[in-house]
């Protein structure tokens, strides 16, 4: 049968002499099964030594296969991680404050910074009812007319304001205003259920820019946007009440002040 | 081994914590809200890294980082400018005044993560 180099085992023997044949082996016949012996081991190490590195290289390389899918996972972990905080910061922010400006405040802090919007404003009800036109109470780079104008005008809003969600543009915005400025890319409505469990619209953010190197909004600007329409509501329905019930002691504290005079 | 210190300075409360919480627990944190408090804190307990602001009253990031490098105690502490200000100009005054590091907010996590992690001789940097 062939060996691995091709040889058979017989063949491999030293021819037979008339010593061999009597059992003996001259030092000649030993020298070539040496040298033959060398010649052998030298192929077999080399040989061995290639499977050893292919096997090697086989590893090395499904490692590294592995290695960069770890990273992609650990990568996209770390991106939910952070999607996961900018929702809490978010709501952690909104909830922060009993004072309508500082709401509003907090409000340009997130979509300035955890959303990348450079020109945007928020509008809100200036008082009690579903009919109450809105009130802008803050413009970012935005001229108030063109936001005014597009609280009642831009598609996008009425569309957001219609159906109580949240309306990102698909494609860059080309409404023309009067002013030729393009339309809003995204509106949100800011949601409230009234002591009926009517849904109405206490306000709207518009967006009408991103940051020059945000090149569009992600599903997780999209998360914040949707937390900022339910949040932001509450925070300030939350802030109205408090500034219309400090009103309201400070009016009964004057009087007992009077009537103890 | 005790942790390492990085000081975030930036005027908004909604940035303090976003970049806290998104770092995580692996680093102690102290916080500025403008340049001038920035520097009080960093020579008090001498931060391992900077992430910093540009635009902050009092004293903006660019007077901090120049003010900081001048500081002998001070001028190898690496520092990532995270601005919203990600022009040519604006990333070229940030690196003659002395940052090591620039991230664009909205941050990038990972961007962060590695950035960090690098300019602390930390694995995965």
């Amino acid at each position: 049968m062939a060996n691995e180099f091709g040889a058979t085992a017989a063949a491999d023997r030293p021819s037979p002499s008339p010593e061999s044949a009597a059992g003996h082996t001259t030092e000649e016949q030993l020298a070539a099964l040496l040298a033959k012996a060398y010649v052998l081991a030298d192929g077999l190490s080399k040989r061995t030594g290639e499977r050893e590195v292919q096997r090697y290289e086989d590893q090395i390389s499904g490692l590294r296969i592995e290695n960069s899918g770890l990273e992609d996972r650990c990568n996209q972990l770390i991106r939910q991680h952070a999607a996961m905080v900018m929702l809490f910061v978010s709501s952690e922010r909104l909830h922060a404050s009993l004072e309508s400006r500082e709401v509003a405040t907090s409000i340009w802090e997130i979509l300035v910074n955890l959303v990348g919007a450079e020109e945007f404003c928020i509008a809100v009800r200036d008082g009690e009812g579903k009919d109450v036109p809105f009130e802008l109470v803050r413009c970012e780079q935005v001229d108030e007319a063109r936001a005014r104008a597009s609280l009642t005008k831009d598609p996008l809003v009425t569309r957001a304001l219609e159906e109580g969600n949240v309306v990102i543009a698909t494609e860059p915005a080309t409404v023309s205003h009067e002013d030729g400025a393009p339309g809003a890319i995204a509106a949100v409505p800011l949601r409230m259920t009234d002591a009926s469990g009517e849904a109405y619209n206490l306000g709207v953010i518009v967006v009408f820019k991103l940051l020059d190197h945000k090149r569009e909004l992600a599903a997780e600007d999209g998360d914040v946007l949707s937390l900022l329409g339910g949040h932001a509501a509450t925070a300030f329905v939350g802030a109205n009440a408090y500034a219309r019930l400090h009103r309201k002691v400070r009016t009964m504290e004057s009087l007992m002040n009077l009537l103890k005079k | 081994m005790a942790k390492r210190r990085i000081l975030v300075v930036d005027d908004t409360e909604t940035v303090l914590m976003f970049q806290k919480l998104s770092l995580g627990p692996e680093y102690d944190y102290d916080t500025a809200k403008n340049g001038l408090k920035a520097l009080e804190v960093a020579r008090t307990r001498k931060p391992d890294l900077i992430l910093l602001d540009l635009e902050m009253p009092e004293m903006d990031g660019l007077a901090f980082l120049r003010s900081l490098r001048e500081d002998a105690a001070l001028e190898d502490v690496p520092v990532i400018v995270c601005t919203t200000k990600n022009t040519p100009t604006h990333v070229k005054a940030a690196f003659d005044a002395g940052c090591s590091e620039f991230c664009a907010k909205p941050i990038d996590r990972v961007d962060l993560g590695k950035k960090v992690r690098r300019l602390l001789g930390e694995k995965g940097g």
